[in-house]
């Protein structure tokens, strides 16, 4: 027999107590992997959707706050305010302003509700701007022209060539093109030209926004005054990282929630664990002094006590991990409903191996750490209590 | 047979005090102990019997005298000392059995070994087993065991790190007059063997068995 049979045996003696404990060692574990997945991934989601590889470094937008901005100029959100499309002209002389699109994006649901579709009016523009979208294809022919993303090509088993059925507009469009998967949400756009789709929803002339690409991001700065120097009072220039960021800080009370989750998580756990390590102490006191009888020292005796809290801790995490990715995609989708900030069409729960190993390594050192107290109690009973029957 | 001494006490006294009241639970005890003996202490209830044979097992500390096991004086040292004397130096059995639970008679046995370096004594264990006759019973639990076979499991359990001293406090008193001849036969044999054993108990007729009785009376002793 070795030590750590002993251990497993102890545990075995009240299965239903070291099965609960487990169990909530598992939820901790489970709380802090979804959250930190989830923290992650929102993070990255929204800097990928509004600040990395888009290669547009400023909006000129109507929305001074950033979630607002955020969902009009990413997410085709209604807004009453728009921009005028000669706007586009007069910035495309600022200095180093190397590129300007203008842009109508707009959400529409089918009547039933079922089906919400996003669609980009663009010019030209975006493909010298976006580094990731490598059209299949051509360019838009005529004013019935679509050029799908790669998931609602797939999904709807379109290819260049082919004429396809819109029942929004009950209107039939030629696909020219298709994109390669970028894993953005361009995935699951339908771009128009610019004139058409202000056209469909009658705003002839009116524009989303204008997104601009520098020649380097030095200028950022000098961009930004002379733009503001140049508009009116209500329009406002920022740059994709304010945006994100701005999004980013509207989640931050979203995120100290979800800390405080995995704060009451954590003392759950160390209650339970400290919780049940007490208890097999009390209840096995005569065993603990008899072992010192016969030869079990302090080291010893809090040895097993860390070992078994560590076995539970073991099996708790590894449960716990189990469980999260079972969970994961309802939490996602979960998540998506409950949010009340900007939600990014990517993916926000991310998990990832270092997560789950974080997740368990601070679940396993909280468990030895409440394990401390019973260990030292059970570690200092007298041999001596063996013995007496008071 | 020699006459190594492996215990000695001198002027032993053992005081606890209850409220107010002193008791004077061993009360001025000085004993020499030979290897190879087989010693009983008998006395009525109350008598520090039981006192006296902790302070013998470095489980109690006396209040005053000397307690010297294999001419080391035990009053003087560390705890972690204490905890290897009782490791290697001496075998316990209670009245209580103190078997765990959830591991077989082998497992119960090898339990003291875990704490000595040496972890592997599944042979050792086999066979102290067969020495008590439990040869047919290795792999039952606790549960399944009767009292005298479970008593004779901790004698087993008792023996496994090679002690040089056997102590039992009344190890019959929970089981039936066959039981309990046939514990006191084990000890017989053990000690024909070469083993130390010190037993406390009440029952006068399995006393007789022994080489030497002593008589406890108010933490004194009687005869001798
Ligand atoms: N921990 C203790 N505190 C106070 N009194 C004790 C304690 N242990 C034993 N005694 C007293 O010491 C005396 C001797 O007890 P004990 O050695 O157990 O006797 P025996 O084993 O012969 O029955 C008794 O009067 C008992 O009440
Ligand atoms: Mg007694």
């Amino acid at each position: 027999m070795k030590f750590y049979q002993f251990a497993l045996m102890n545990l075995m003696r009240s299965k239903s107590r070291t099965m609960l404990t487990t169990l909530s060692v598992a939820v901790a574990t489970a709380t802090l992997f979804v959250v930190f997945s989830l923290d992650r991934g929102y993070q990255s989601a929204v800097s990928e959707e509004l600040v990395k590889n888009t290669g547009i470094h400023m909006f000129v937008t109507r929305e001074g706050c950033p979630i607002e901005a955020s969902s009009v100029i990413a997410q085709g959100g209604v807004s009453p305010l728009y921009i005028p499309e000669d706007f586009a002209a007069r910035v495309k002389d600022v200095p180093y302003v190397k590129e300007v699109m203008p842009f109508k994006i707009y959400a529409i649901t089918t009547p039933d509700g079922l089906r919400t579709d996003i669609f980009f009016g663009v010019t030209d523009a975006i493909q010298r701007i976006r580094p990731d979208w490598n059209l299949k294809g051509a360019w838009f022919k005529d004013e019935n022209s679509v050029i799908l993303g790669a998931e609602i090509a797939r999904i709807e088993m379109l290819k260049p060539g082919d004429k396809t059925y819109i029942e929004h507009f009950d209107k039939e469009f030629e696909v020219t093109g298709v994109l390669e998967q970028n894993f953005t949400q361009d995935d699951g756009f339908f771009f128009l030209p610019l004139a058409t789709a202000q056209r469909l929803i009658k705003r002839e002339g009116k524009l989303s926004a204008i997104a601009l690409h520098l020649e380097n991001l030095n200028h950022l700065d000098d961009v930004k005054i002379t733009l503001e120097g140049l508009l009116p009072e209500d329009y406002f220039a920022v740059t994709a990282k304010a945006l994100g960021e701005g999004v980013l800080k509207f989640f931050g009370s979203t995120r100290a929630m979800m800390f405080m989750m995995i704060l009451i998580a954590l003392i759950v756990c160390t209650l339970g664990i400290a919780n049940t390590m007490l208890m097999t102490t009390v209840e096995r006191r005569k065993e603990f002094a008899y072992l010192k009888c016969v030869g079990a020292g302090f080291l010893d005796i809090s040895r097993l006590i860390f070992l078994e809290t560590l076995i539970i801790s073991l099996i708790g995490t590894a449960l716990g991990l189990i469980i999260s990715i079972f969970l994961i995609p309802g939490f996602e989708h979960f998540i998506r409903g409950a949010l009340v900030v900007y939600v990014p069409a990517a993916k926000i729960v991310r998990p990832g191996v270092d997560i789950a190993i974080l997740s368990s390594a601070i679940v396993i050192l909280v468990g030895i750490f409440a394990a401390l107290y019973p260990a030292v109690k059970s570690a200092k009973i007298a041999p001596m209590e063996a013995i007496r029957n008071e | 047979m020699n006459n190594q001494t492996i215990i000695e006490i001198k002027d032993v006294v053992k005081i606890y005090k209850r409220g107010e009241e002193e008791v004077h639970a061993v009360d001025g005890i000085g004993l020499e102990i030979k290897k190879g003996e087989f010693l009983s202490v008998v006395g009525p209830s109350g008598s520090g019997k039981t006192t006296l044979l902790n302070i013998i097992g470095c489980v109690d500390n006396p209040t005053q005298g000397t307690v010297k096991i294999n001419g080391q004086d035990v009053t003087t040292v560390k705890e972690a000392r204490l905890t290897k004397i009782r490791r290697d130096a001496i075998g316990f059995v209670f009245q209580q059995f103190f078997l765990i639970p959830t591991l077989t008679a082998l497992e119960n046995v090898q339990l003291p070994g875990l704490f000595a370096k040496n972890i592997n004594r599944v042979k050792q264990a086999e066979e102290l087993l067969n020495l008590v006759g439990l040869n047919k019973r290795i792999h039952h639990r606790p549960a399944h065991l009767s009292g005298g076979e479970m008593q004779r499991v901790a004698i087993a359990r008792s023996l496994i790190n090679s002690p040089s001293v056997l102590l039992a406090d009344e190890p019959t008193g929970n089981l039936d007059s066959k039981n309990a001849e046939m514990i006191f036969k084990i000890f017989d044999e053990l000690n024909k063997n070469g083993l130390t054993v010190i037993v406390v108990t009440h029952n006068m007729e399995l006393a007789k068995n022994c080489r030497k009785v002593i008589l406890l009376e108010d933490g004194k002793i009687k005869n001798a």
